[in-house]
């Protein structure tokens, strides 16, 4: 037990840093906007107010003003990480049987240059792919937003899935391919063995979709700008809203946190276990 | 039901140097149970796996039912194969498992049905079919893996070192489990193990490989009573037969052999392919096995002294020193017989083997 004192006042330390922040940002979204800047600074939301939200939802004194861009801009975020986390898996899927099974002239060339990518800082390219993006007419768009994501993520998840298939025996689709399965079906026969991998990758690519904010500033401005861009507009001409941003941060954080809480679920352990003896 | 196997000069090679597989001919037939027994690296798994259509043929040709095979996918081939760690789907149940092939092949849910039921029940599984395999103990997983393709009806069944991952007791059981599976079904055995006892119990004939090469193919008893050269004379058999260094030389019309000072006498029909140099002396190996040797008191023999006894039960092996050699005699138990004790031991002289020493290849 002594051992563990230490370690709980770390792990505490750990939480505290990443919490203090998020309560931050609740506490001041549900101060009424004068408290904000009172002598003493109120560490608990007292008096309670909920203008912030009703606002953002549009049900509070300026009506549909904030609701409608929120609106827009959440769907933008949904649909584009979604998307993204979609094309990520079915491309990750796929990649990473290629690379763990087959053997292919240039595999390890291939595999640390998509692995090089992971290290490249997204405004290194930012540039050429703006001119790209404009090109394809794809500018401000889903279909542009979620292409670069996926082009983004898509390496670690290629990277990841490549490891997953790694660890089942190559047996079990020998098996598969003796017993009479396509290369498509012996795929699917053990895709439900890399589902802890594939939930990994999923939540992985979908959080980080659901962060960006450099990108979508630059490559969808406006019709397809997302809850991140959206929140640093709620400044005026004189005044910066903090119980709007705020607000709309907690509201941003509760998709990817649905998120993780419905997929850990499936990033159960020990599916392995029965298939071969060790 | 079942089908001939032929594997013609067939080749494999994973790198440029070395062949895995080299020049390998091979007829199976029809019903035939034939074991691949070797070292482990022999090349065994990769003919194997070859026959599957795991691995590709670099040169050769491998015929099912004379129709050429190199180019057929596994699936196509209607083989089935057990795998040494049983490769058992870990997300699907006992049944799913057995029902896999059947499956991919399209076969009526109600003829699935009933040949899973069939050989859950040959197999005793019955109680088990909806379990996933985590929750059976190893030779019950052993069991849905014969099973899983056994429902199939393959004409060729071919097996991995089926039964490496087993214990003793269970092992000896499977054992004579196949062996009554291969009488019933009468189908194609393939099988690879690297325990000659294994190989001698099961096969109808068995092939003998090293280093990616047959060293001798034929019955077990063949195979034990006239082995083609030294290596299959030492893998096959339990302990390995003694190889000692003996000169042989013709005295007046008798062959005589001189081995580690004692002079033997042995028929003329033994030595009779033998060449003789005319009165010079030959060098050659001599090979016996350990249960031709006896112990015959202190003088009238090679003298030897014992090392180490070990206890067999109702036999025993003595492993025994004579100069630079070593000797190993298995014998009836004898509780007077311990560590350190000399006396003279005699062989069987009709049950000795001669090898040139060079080659290797056995003169008789």
């Amino acid at each position: 037990m002594r051992k563990s004192i230490p370690l709980v006042a770390v792990v505490s330390l750990i939480v505290l840093w990443s919490l203090l922040p998020i309560y931050w940002s609740l506490r001041t979204s549900l101060l009424p906007k004068i408290e904000l800047t009172t002598t003493p600074l109120k560490y608990i939301p007292m008096p309670l107010s909920l203008e912030n939200y009703q606002n953002l939802l549009g049900i509070g004194t300026r009506g549909n003003d904030v609701w409608i861009p929120l609106k827009n801009s959440l769907i933008n975020s949904i649909v584009t990480s979604t998307g993204t986390t979609l094309l990520v898996l079915l491309l990750s899927v796929l990649a990473g049987y290629a690379f763990s099974r087959f053997a292919f002239k240039g595999k390890n060339l291939l595999l640390g240059t998509i692995l090089v990518t992971i290290a490249l800082p997204a405004y290194s390219v930012m540039i050429p792919l703006y001119r790209i993006i404009i090109r394809l007419g794809l500018l401000d768009t889903w279909v542009g937003i979620t292409l670069i994501f996926t082009s983004a993520f898509a390496p670690l998840g290629v990277w990841l899935m490549k490891v997953a298939f790694d660890t089942i025996p190559i047996e079990l689709e020998e098996a598969a391919m003796v017993d009479g399965a396509s290369p498509a079906k012996t795929l699917l026969t053990i895709l439900p063995l890399v589902v802890p991998g594939m939930v990994a990758v999923a939540t992985l690519t979908f959080l980080s979709a659901w962060s960006q904010f450099v990108i979508p500033l630059v490559f969808s401005p406006q019709n397809a700008s997302p809850i991140t861009v959206l929140i640093t507009q709620f400044v005026g001409r004189t005044s910066i809203d903090y119980g709007l941003m705020s607000a709309a941060g907690i509201i941003a954080i509760i998709p990817p946190l649905l998120v993780v809480m419905f997929l850990s679920k499936y990033l159960v352990d020990g599916l392995m276990r029965g298939a071969i003896k060790n | 039901m079942a089908a001939r196997l032929v594997l013609e000069n067939v080749n494999k090679y994973f790198n440029a140097q070395n062949p895995a597989v080299s020049d390998f001919n091979l007829e199976v037939e029809e019903s035939e149970f034939l074991v691949l027994v070797g070292p482990s690296g022999c090349g065994k798994s990769t003919i194997l796996r070859m026959v599957a259509g795991l691995e590709t043929v670099s040169f050769g040709e491998i015929f099912i039912d004379d129709v050429l095979v190199n180019d057929v996918p596994p699936s196509d081939r209607d083989i089935a194969m057990v795998f040494q760690n049983y490769a058992l789907y870990p997300h699907m149940s006992v049944y799913d498992n057995m029902a896999f092939g059947l499956k991919m092949r399209r076969t009526p849910r109600s003829e699935i049905d009933g040949r899973v039921r069939e050989v859950a029940k040959i197999l005793n599984l019955n109680h088990l079919l909806k379990r996933k395999p985590r929750a059976l103990s190893g030779g019950e997983r052993q069991r849905v893996a014969l099973g899983r393709a056994m429902v199939r009806h393959p004409r060729i069944f071919l097996m991995d070192e089926p039964l490496s991952n087993l214990d003793a007791q269970l092992r000896t059981q499977t054992r004579a489990e196949i062996l009554k599976l291969h009488h019933k079904l009468q189908a194609t055995f393939l099988y690879v193990t690297h325990d000659q006892v294994e190989a001698m119990t099961m096969g109808t004939r068995i092939a003998v490989m090293k280093e990616g090469k047959i060293q001798q193919i034929g019955s077990p008893q063949e195979v034990f009573e006239r082995p083609a050269n030294m290596f299959v004379a030492g893998f096959i058999g339990s302990p390995s037969m003694n190889f000692l260094p003996a000169r042989l030389r013709s005295s007046t019309g008798k062959p005589v052999l001189s081995v580690l000072g004692s002079e033997l006498e042995i028929l003329p029909e033994q030595v009779l392919p033998l060449k003789l140099k005319g009165n010079g002396e030959q060098t050659l190996i001599l090979g016996v096995r350990p249960e031709y040797l006896y112990p015959v008191g202190e003088e009238g023999g090679i003298k030897c002294r014992v090392d180490v006894v070990e206890m067999m039960g109702a036999e025993m092996y003595l492993h025994m020193q004579v100069g630079k050699n070593e000797l190993v005699a298995r014998v009836k138990t004898d509780s007077s017989i311990k560590p350190g004790q000399k006396f003279a031991v005699q062989m069987d002289l009709g049950q000795i083997h001669l090898f040139d020493p060079q080659s290797g290849q056995s003169l008789m």
